[in-house]
């Protein structure tokens, strides 16, 4: 690895820093003093113009006029539209330029680093653009007809899908349950909580080498069914991707329904109980109906991770056995 | 009365032992962390025998040049807080104008901040990567393998979620304080950053916790912008790193998968109570 020096780090340290924060204050801050300066001289102007009302001194201070206009009237219009609504110092002027301002930042990076590359990524797939090729041509939904004419992609496309399915039912499944649990008044509530949540905190990469070494080392000692290890067979290995998404994000998913459960009113659940209902028929009709739309909010989260995992499966199978977990690349 | 005690305690047992099964992977890194190679190959599950073989695999893992562990601490830090700090105080920014601005522009900007949430980072990244090459050419100022680089792009990544969760905050923030606090004087950004601000600070903590974690673990984009094996890397890459050089060296894998998860679990139990408020009331609202 080449070691650069320590003024070189601290240089790329210094500019990021200065990009990120101190730029557009800076900017912020020229801004607004500009605003003020205009405010300031126009004020001044004002002044002046009612101390000396005589004409002739008047016509001597006339700019120059690039565009002829019609008459005076219409000059005021045109020519200050654009410093009433931009430069001027009155309200509706200074709305639009904190507009611009508060937006830029991060409407700005937006654009520059996921718009534009996703814009150039939809392009760049109906052209026969490589690495290497500096100008690509346009050669139509080619590159589509051959993507699914493969047999790698269509498998693990379809693996995705199967993975993605069972993914979202283990996690809420899980996740749900484990909620259950815990909202019962238990003696040690709060660890519990946490102990579940602390999967969460691990990283995809990190949690991908951890489970790697269970399933290939600490449960193949074992024997039984863990040996061989599960990740190195197709379709263990997907039962084996699942257990580790589960158990990372079934805490997440469990504080949701926490909230929900949470917010459901006893005096619902006790009339239930007077009446007769037992235990399955009170959470079928009473807590299921009522925490509905937490259970979209949870079907929303896991899709979305199941099919943007990446991280994990390289690290625990590195996209193997033979292609058959979810990685496109 | 008796009966209802006896099945709390049932539950209660039961959910201790669901715990220590959720701990069981958290178990097996600490202990095999404390062994020997040898000693890992020949019984994975035991106890390990001598404590000390974790402060050696440690000490061993800092003597790696490959993984420098103090030096990508730094920069996974430097790089979380600053790109936290800026995605919370300019979406924020963005969010508020987007609100308090009724024009068809701003509806407009809204759609494209939402349709950003569905974009899949892997659709973006090999074009990510051919304009950061085209933006070095252009200004001369290299974006890839440096750190301004990954924070830019994090904020951009980042903006979508965060304008959608302070728009929604922000929506129900009477109008009328910003009023009053205009007739008392406020410019505009005082107005944001002396009233608006301190009021949005429970979703700026939701914010937070989901963008911190988020950052802190990534991998693909580090990987993407950063490389492999450069001078600026991050403890994800740092680790991705060490388990390909050594392959199938356990001892020192899993300390090293220690070191790194160590700063994150330490932090969650110091602000425990903020990261799981935070959490759910961002997903509820």
């Amino acid at each position: 690895m080449k070691k650069i020096d320590f003024k070189t780090k601290l240089a790329h340290i210094l500019l990021s820093i200065y990009a990120i924060i101190v730029l557009p204050f800076i900017l912020l801050s020229k801004v607004i003093d500009w605003g003020i300066n205009i405010f300031v001289s126009a004020i001044n102007k004002d002044r002046s113009d009612k101390n000396d009302g005589s004409t002739e001194t008047k016509k001597e201070i006339e700019p120059v006029q690039i565009i002829k206009f019609k008459d005076d009237k219409e000059r005021s219009t045109a020519g200050k539209y654009l410093y009433d609504v931009w430069f001027g110092p009155s309200y509706t002027a200074q709305n639009n330029r904190v507009f611009v301002y508060f937006l830029l930042p991060s409407f700005g990076s937006f654009i520059l680093f996921v718009f534009i590359p996703f814009i150039n990524g939809l392009w760049l797939s109906l052209t026969d653009w490589t690495i290497i090729k500096t100008d690509p041509s346009f050669i139509g939904l080619e590159n589509y007809k051959t993507i699914f004419s493969d047999y790698k992609f269509v498998y693990s496309f379809t693996r995705t899908v199967m993975y993605s399915v069972l993914n979202i039912l283990a996690i809420n499944l899980v996740a749900f349950g484990l909620a259950l649990l815990v909202v019962q008044k238990f003696k040690l509530k709060n660890l519990y909580r946490a102990a579940f949540f602390m999967p969460n905190l691990i990283g995809g990469l990190v949690l991908g080498y951890i489970w790697q070494f269970i399933f290939n080392k600490a449960l193949e000692s074992l024997g039984g069914i863990f040996s061989p290890s599960l990740i190195t067979n197709g379709n263990t290995a997907l039962l084996g991707l699942i257990i580790v998404i589960s158990w990372q994000y079934a805490g997440y998913i469990m504080m949701i329904y926490i909230a929900a459960l949470q917010n459901v009113p006893q005096d619902l659940v006790e009339a239930s109980k007077i009446d007769g209902a037992n235990a399955w028929q009170r959470l079928k009709t009473i807590t299921l109906p009522l925490i509905a739309q937490s259970f979209t909010i949870a079907m929303f989260l896991t899709l979305t991770t199941s099919f943007k995992q990446f991280d994990t499966v390289v690290s625990l199978t590195q996209g193997g056995p033979a292609t058959k977990l979810p990685l496109w690349l | 009365m008796k009966k209802q005690n006896i099945k709390l305690i049932i539950g209660e047992v039961f959910t201790f032992i669901l715990m220590i099964v959720f701990f069981f992977p958290f178990m097996m890194i600490i202990f095999n962390a404390a062994k020997d190679d040898t000693e890992i190959i020949r019984n994975p599950l035991s106890l390990p025998t001598n404590l000390l073989n974790m402060y050696h695999n440690a000490i061993e893992i800092l003597g790696r040049d490959n993984i420098d562990y103090f030096q990508s601490f730094g920069y996974s830090t430097i790089i979380t807080v600053v790109s936290l700090i800026a995605i919370g105080t300019f979406s924020a920014m963005a969010a508020w104008v987007l609100v308090r601005t009724k024009t068809k522009y701003s509806v407009f900007i809204f759609m494209l901040f939402l349709s950003g949430m569905v974009i899949p980072f892997q659709v973006v990244m090999l074009p990510l990567v051919r304009l950061l090459q085209t933006m070095k050419d252009v200004t001369g100022i290299p974006f890839k393998g440096t750190v301004h680089g990954v924070i830019l792009a994090y904020i951009g990544f980042g903006a979508p979620l965060s304008v959608f969760m302070f728009y929604g905050f922000i929506k129900s923030i009477p109008m009328d304080i910003e009023e009053a606090a205009i007739i008392d004087g406020c410019s505009k950004s005082q107005v944001f950053f002396k009233i608006i601000l301190p009021i949005l600070k429970p979703i700026f903590v939701t914010m937070l916790v989901l963008n911190g974690m988020w950052i802190w673990n990534d991998y693909l984009l580090p990987l993407l912008i950063l490389g492999k094996g450069t001078d600026v890397q991050t403890l994800p890459l740092s680790v991705a790193n060490l388990v390909g050089f050594y392959d199938k060296e356990w001892s020192l894998i899993l300390t090293s998968v220690l070191m790194a998860a160590i700063p994150v679990i330490v932090l969650f139990l110091f602000a425990q109570k903020h990261i799981i408020k935070g959490m759910t009331s961002g997903a509820i609202k």
